[in-house]
């Protein structure tokens, strides 16, 4: 269990992070979303010591990290970058033996990681001659190639295709399955929403929604009502926020009434009521 | 943490040291060291023939007498007679002649040259003695005792130093290879660090290893490989020596010369590379390098005037500080060492006065580089970063 308590960063005026607490779990993925310059990436960094809080601690399994457990994280951060000129599966020797993997270890994970990302018939090219999506995916490989208990992922999902998208999010899965505890950040909240089981939101520093993602989209005062009637979007009373066809309306409206309105305007072509997604949950939280 | 240090060490080591740039570049050196011996060899014997005019107003005596002091000092002269003092001095100036003599006048160019007033000076005064003893009609006898030369005498302070030439040629050697090694590698330890930051992977080797371990690592793995550049040069060297054959004879200090500049080489290393390193940290494009690189610069080049100066006053109050001080001696006290017998105590004091700035250095570049390494862009200003690492 990564447990980070109470950061606190302040660059001259500016306040990255306002007593900040999240707690990351085994066998889990955590979602970590926020607008640009919420502190997401500060707050990574600080979980490896690249920054140093003014306040606050991280803990990992109740005690402070230190080299040795950074030795045991992987990392990948925001701002992507290998050696352009070392071969990729050196390069993966080269950082799991960093993780303090042994040379043999380090070559039979270099082996299994890029098969695994589809990237074996590129072990011997140099990472400036792979494509942005495979340079990404060898990022990634150098992240977990140690195979590390808690990684903590910046955006790994900006930039990809969706097939990609998906195979990344497929590889996630399985290691968290396999008890890794993972926080990656994003803003791609359709993906986050599948993917995760938890999810904590930060604005100006500060946690302003965290809990389990469906927990949180059942437990929402609202409901997203989506009415379509002869093919076109119909209009709902009671939306307090309306975009497009979909209107969400408090949870407890009764949507028999609004049936009733609509079918007396034509036929409904298409009816959904749920619970709101994690973007609605999103830009209520963040309140822009 | 040693193992963080020996594995980016080795990274760098292999990655620098397999490309061509840096290949080339020991094999370039290797070969021009190499050529200097050939090409003095070959220099000497084209000289050698000193070109002496005689005009038609000299003793007959003058040739004869020219060919004789020249192949008593071992130098080949090539004796031409002109007309007369116009065809002379022309020829003078266009430096077909080296000297030419006019009767019992010694007409120059413009500097009076060492090697042909060698030869006709006393040639002259010989002729012109011959004369005055046939003048006076002395005796052979009694002129041979009037004319029997008596020395002054002389004695020296210091015992003479026949290796003196020697000891100058591998000063100048030496200083001169470990000027070139320490800015080259010196600057080789600077792209590297501003390179990890251009290509941004400096936070994920960050996220595992302290910055003292990647500046180690890197400092040792890129010295390395100057080790063996220098490691070459001095080889060359002692070889194109042995090419020399007589005429330098360096071989019996030249052992002694190699040696030091090794040892120099890795402290003057040290100490600059760090500072290349610091202040690699503070920029993120190549185009800063240059700015960023200048500060090390202004600060070898004095060394290596002053230990140009040391030469002559090894031991002088000036030569005798910078070479016991960095930054100045990592090049001074090499060139000292090769042209004096500078006591072992200052040798001592000197390792150990760099090698204590050298911790204090690694601690102050670490910190430069903790805050400044994540700053990509702009050249981060070194108290910015200072202060940074403090927050």
């Amino acid at each position: 269990m990564l447990v980070i308590s109470g950061l606190t960063k302040r660059y001259d005026e500016v306040v990255a992070l306002d007593g900040l607490s999240m707690t990351v779990h085994a066998g889990r993925i955590l979602g970590f979303l926020g607008p640009n310059g919420a502190g997401k990436t500060t707050t990574m960094r600080s979980i490896f010591g690249l920054v140093t809080p003014d306040a606050g601690e991280v803990t990992w399994n109740g005690k402070q990290v230190d080299a040795k457990s950074w030795s045991q994280f992987g990392y990948m951060p925001e701002e992507r970058g290998l050696y352009p000129k070392m071969k990729v599966a050196e390069q993966l020797r080269h950082f799991a033996r960093l993780a303090g993997l042994d040379k043999n270890a380090a070559g039979l994970n270099t082996e299994r990681w890029l098969e695994q990302l589809g990237l074996a018939d590129r072990s011997e090219s140099k990472l400036e001659e792979l494509s942005h999506g495979n340079q990404q995916r060898v990022q990634l490989a150098a992240a977990l190639v140690h195979d590390p208990l808690v990684a903590i992922l910046d955006e790994p999902f900006s930039g990809l295709d969706p097939l990609a998208v998906d195979d990344l999010a497929g590889i996630l899965v399985r290691l968290a399955d396999n008890g890794t505890a993972i926080l990656f950040s994003s803003h791609q909240l359709d993906l986050v929403q599948s993917v995760c089981q938890d999810v904590v939101i930060i604005d100006n520093g500060r946690v302003v929604l965290e809990g389990e993602v469906e927990r949180l989209r059942d437990d929402a005062d609202q409901r997203v009502l989506e009415v379509d009637v002869d093919g076109k979007p119909f209009l709902t009373r009671g939306a307090n926020h309306a975009n497009g066809a979909r209107a969400l309306i408090d949870r407890n409206t009764p949507i028999s009434e609004i049936i009733a309105e609509a079918q007396q305007h034509g036929t409904i072509t298409s009816l959904s009521f749920e619970p709101p997604n994690l973007s609605d949950l999103f830009r209520q939280a963040v309140k822009r | 943490m040693i193992s963080h240090i020996l594995l980016l060490a080795k990274r760098d080591f292999l990655q620098r040291g397999r490309s061509k740039g840096f290949l080339v570049m020991v094999g370039l050196s290797v070969v021009a060291i190499l050529a200097v011996g050939p090409i003095i060899q070959a220099f000497n014997d084209g000289e050698d023939a000193i070109v002496i005019g005689i005009t038609a107003s000299s003793a007959p005596e003058l040739h004869p007498a020219i060919s004789q002091v020249a192949s008593a000092l071992e130098r080949s002269v090539d004796v031409r007679d002109v007309a007369d003092v116009d065809e002379g001095e022309s020829l003078l100036q266009d430096g077909t002649l080296a000297v030419l003599v006019d009767g019992s006048e010694i007409v120059w160019a413009d500097e009076p040259r060492t090697d042909a007033g060698s030869i006709v000076r006393p040639a002259i005064a010989a002729i012109e003695r011959q004369a005055t003893i046939d003048e006076l009609g002395l005796s052979p006898a009694d002129a041979q005792e009037l004319l029997a030369p008596t020395p002054p005498q002389e004695r020296r302070l210091e015992p003479e130093d026949p290796e003196r030439g020697a000891r100058i040629v591998a000063g100048y050697v030496s200083i001169f290879v470990l000027y070139l090694a320490i800015l080259v590698f010196g600057q080789f330890v600077m792209l590297g660090v501003t390179e990890e930051k251009s290509s941004r992977v400096i936070e994920v080797v960050l996220s595992k290893v302290k910055p003292e371990s990647i500046l180690a690592g890197k400092i040792i793995g890129i010295g390395l490989l100057g080790l063996i550049q220098v490691l070459a040069m001095v080889g060359a060297a002692l070889v194109a020596v042995q090419f020399l054959g007589t005429e330098i004879e360096v071989p019996p200090i030249g052992l002694e010369v190699a040696l030091t500049s090794i040892l120099w080489f890795i402290l003057g290393y040290g100490f600059y590379s760090t500072i290349y390193a610091g202040l690699g940290a503070t920029i993120t494009r190549q185009e800063d390098m240059q700015g960023a690189a200048t500060l090390p610069a202004i600060m070898i080049v004095p060394a290596y005037f002053i230990a140009l100066i040391s030469l002559e006053t090894p031991n002088s109050a000036l030569s005798t500080i910078s070479s016991l001080v960095p930054p100045t001696s990592p090049i001074v006290m090499p060139m000292r060492n090769a042209v004096t017998e500078v006591p072992l105590l200052e040798n001592i004091a000197a390792i150990a006065i760099i090698l204590v700035t050298m911790i204090l250095l690694v601690k102050l570049a670490a910190r430069v580089y903790r805050g400044a390494a994540l700053r990509i862009g702009a050249k981060v200003p070194i108290r910015e970063a200072w202060r940074a690492a403090a927050e």
